[in-house]
């Protein structure tokens, strides 16, 4: 196995519920060195809630999740200085412009002082900001914003780059712009998780994808592999496939009525 | 009269809609409605017991400037609208068949209501008054009428001014507003410096209904110049009134942000700091963040004070500072012959100042800065660097009004200075540290109205500032009376408490802080 096909992100059987309800039931999952890996689910599929677990927001009530070897429950702070994380809607310091949006990120990230300037400058000019760089937040628009999140989760070059949708909201040319950027960060052997519920992005994007429904990863791979999950033809798109995965998952777990008929049974007497 | 009747009904059900919305927010609202109102009432009852009571002059006086500075800050609500429209109102009413006078008529007598609802304790002043002098039910009657008349002269005003300032919003308009409000506030100057301009002299509606409603009290004849030259002004402003809502005001009313009636979701304060932030906030970044300049901790702190300077949170602060600076210069006024006991007790009250802004701060942070610890949370444990850093931002700003007053009063007061100095350090101190723990430990939801968990925010610094500072304000009491070696020794007994429960406190945040809550879809 090369160094780049090692895991820098491993999640065994990953539990999570809230408010009685039980979002993540015992998902896997694995993201290789140097691939996008595409987390696909339809809305409330437990995608973000299991971004949130591998970020530290939610704690699981049950589970391993390793960041390159490392098991967060065990060592709950060291291992995020190797991950990068850009909510679904990041909410920002508005009342900072976005040079010290930035320069804050950078100073609780711990990055050199005399880096400082470049990085910012950098994304900055990167995501076309850098006429803005000493506006207010609150003066950007939704796109502008979340531009701006993805800098800051770019900013001390993170192994692992966690993305919650990160494409709603911007316009054409932005979303090609984090395409590129995305695909250099995988040439220099670091790391994508990306959840979304957009079929094209996944597709375009990603280098595996695992279908997430109910809690649980269906099923994980490239395009060829999922196919033959889903004993689909060579020309099925992955759109195709998502829907027939998704739904066999909804039949196979749905609830058998047969103990409510046998219950029946007894109640009439038979 | 049914449309302005169903408009009128649905501004009251929104404006007091978060009273209705859980019982600790009707509870906070009928406690602090009689606690006013009680207030009220026995300060009319114990009036006449006061120096002022044998200076009708005075009290003339006193009461002018009360209802100008009443005057004055309902032109200053002017100057933001004047007219309560909430979001829905401008959806659903601005496109119905409704007329602008019609709906401009609605929101008078709401805003009749509320403010009697606001100023109520007017009422039970005046009959505690009533009772105490044994004055006729019918004399009573005429001063609340002299009463409603200003009270709809200053509504009147309100909305005249509101808009002016939205069908012509120019810079002459909004001279004239605060030439206004400047020319109504000016002869306050009199309780201070001796300044020519007297509210007696000068024929402000609020000197002829202070002089109608005073003369009535005292006993004395009614002077019907003075309730006719109010009548006039009414008249005239209602003219004005008339000649301004001419136009169609449905093209330039713009939603009222928040302001219903104990409107306390920190949704709401974080929509009213984002606009504070809009349009403050571009004037203020020549205060800037350099992450390359400074240790973490000062950063931080840099930090905190800047998004309390750019979010409008110190705007409540600069308010409350100069009403307590007021009061205290005020205070010490109005009795020349202040023995340094009375000044002591005077600039005591300001240690209440201390503990009262960590409590403002911390609601101000919970609405606007809560949801953004994603950012720390997610990068690695500086979340402690953070609380630690906002404790120090919390007590610089609770403590720079009062030691500056204590600093001015050392050469007079000398060693009770130092102490009340000490004293207000421990109030701080300790205020700041049970605001932040409060953050941690409950967690304000964004949506919703009052909770009892708001009200704890609110309240906890405070009762903590106060427990905590115990043993100082105990020794206030007594320690003059000892040797100052023996008062030396004290306070080093005090100082060595304060850092050992502060160090602990701190020590609970540091532990607390990684297990915060914050606003997602949902937590941990």
């Amino acid at each position: 196995m090369s160094t780049y096909d090692s895991p820098i992100l491993e999640v065994f059987n990953l539990w999570k519920s809230y408010n009685g309800h039980q979002a993540v039931k015992g998902l896997d999952l694995s993201v290789k060195k140097g691939e996008i890996f595409g987390l696909l689910g339809p809305n409330g599929a437990g995608k973000t809630t299991t971004l949130k677990i591998i970020v530290g927001l939610l704690k699981m009530d049950k589970g391993i999740v390793r960041v390159n070897g490392v098991d967060i429950s065990e060592e709950q702070y060291g291992y995020k200085k190797q991950i990068g994380y850009l909510p679904e809607n990041p909410t920002l310091p508005e009342y900072l412009t976005a040079e010290e949006f930035l320069g804050y990120v950078a100073k609780i990230r711990d990055l050199p002082s005399n880096e400082i300037k470049d990085r910012i400058t950098y994304y900055l000019d990167l995501f076309n900001l850098e006429k803005r760089r000493k506006d207010l937040i609150v003066s950007f628009s939704k796109g502008m914003k979340q531009k701006l999140a993805l800098s800051a989760a770019l900013i001390h070059e993170p192994s692992l780059l966690i993305l919650d949708e990160p494409l709603i909201g911007i316009d054409p040319t932005g979303q090609h712009q984090i395409k590129i950027k995305l695909k250099e960060m995988v040439k220099e052997g670091r790391s994508v998780l990306v959840s979304t519920h957009m079929i094209d992005t996944a597709e375009r994007l990603c280098d595996r994808v695992g279908i997430i429904h109910n809690g649980k990863n269906v099923a994980s791979g490239n395009l060829e592999k999922l196919r033959r999950i889903a004993e689909m033809g060579e020309d099925s798109t992955l759109e195709q496939i998502f829907l027939k995965l998704t739904k066999e998952s909804e039949e196979f777990f749905e609830e058998k009525p047969v103990r409510r008929r046998l219950f029946g049974l007894f109640r009439k007497g038979r | 009269m049914g449309k302005i009747i169903t408009v009128l009904v649905f501004k009251i059900k929104q404006y007091f809609g978060p009273l209705r919305s859980s019982k600790a927010s009707l509870l906070f609202g009928i406690l602090t409605f009689l606690g006013f109102n009680s207030i009220g009432f026995f300060f009319g009852m114990n009036l006449p017991d006061t120096p002022f009571w044998t200076e009708p002059d005075r009290l003339i006086e006193i009461l002018s400037a009360f209802l100008s500075v009443f005057l004055a800050i309902s032109l200053v609500l002017s100057l933001r609208g004047g007219i309560t429209a909430f979001q829905a109102e401008l959806d659903f009413f601005f496109t119905s068949t409704i007329k602008p006078r019609q709906y401009i008529l609605s929101d008078l007598i709401f805003q009749f209501i509320v403010l009697h609802l606001l100023f109520s304790p007017f009422i039970p002043f005046i009959i505690g008054l009533a009772l105490r002098l044994g004055i006729a039910a019918l004399v009573v009657l005429i001063i609340a009428l002299i009463y409603e008349m200003y009270v709809f002269l200053v509504l009147l005003s309100m909305q005249s001014f509101g808009i002016l300032n939205l069908i012509a919003p120019n810079k002459r308009t909004k001279v004239l507003s605060i030439a206004i409000m400047i020319t109504l506030l000016l002869p306050c100057l009199s309780f201070i410096q001796s300044f020519p301009l007297k509210y007696s002299d000068l024929p402000y509606p609020s000197t002829f209904a202070a002089k109608a409603i005073i003369h009535l009290l005292v006993q004395g004849p009614v002077e019907s110049l003075n309730i006719y030259s109010l009548g006039a002004l009414i008249t005239l402003t209602f003219i004005f009134h008339y000649i301004v809502s001419r136009k169609d005001l449905f093209y330039y009313i713009r939603p009222t942000v928040m302001l219903s009636f104990f409107e306390s979701r920190p949704q709401a304060q974080a929509i009213q700091q984002r606009r504070m932030l809009e349009r403050f906030g571009p004037m203020t970044t020549f205060f800037t963040l350099d992450p390359t300049k400074s240790s973490l901790t000062s950063f931080m702190i840099k930090k905190h004070l800047i998004r309390i300077i750019r979010d409008g949170s110190l705007l409540p602060l600069i308010i409350l500072f100069i009403i307590y600076g007021a009061v205290s210069m005020l205070s010490l006024n109005f009795s020349p012959t202040s023995s340094t006991r009375e000044i002591e007790s005077v600039l005591f009250t300001l240690t209440f100042y201390s503990a009262l802004v960590p409590s403002m701060l911390a609601m101000s942070w919970n609405s606007y800065e809560r949801e953004n610890l994603w950012i720390l949370l997610t990068s690695g444990g500086r979340i402690a660097d953070y609380f630690k850093s906002f404790f120090v931002a919390l007590l610089l700003l609770a403590l720079i009004m009062p030691w500056g007053f204590l600093i001015i009063s050392l050469p007079f007061i000398g060693l009770s200075s130092l102490w009340l100095i000490l004293s207000a350090l421990a109030i701080a101190s300790f205020s700041s540290a049970f605001a932040i723990l409060t953050l941690i430990l409950i967690n304000v939801p964004k949506e919703g109205s009052l909770s009892v968990g708001y009200i704890f925010v609110l309240i906890i610094p405070i009762i903590g500032a106060y427990i905590g500072a115990s043993p100082f304000l105990a020794m206030l009491a007594i320690v003059l009376e000892y040797p100052i070696q023996l008062q030396l020794i004290f306070a080093g007994i005090l100082i060595g408490y304060q850092i050992l429960a502060l160090f602990g406190l701190l020590k609970l945040i540091e532990r607390k802080a990684k297990f915060i809550k914050i606003w997602c879809s949902f937590n941990n």
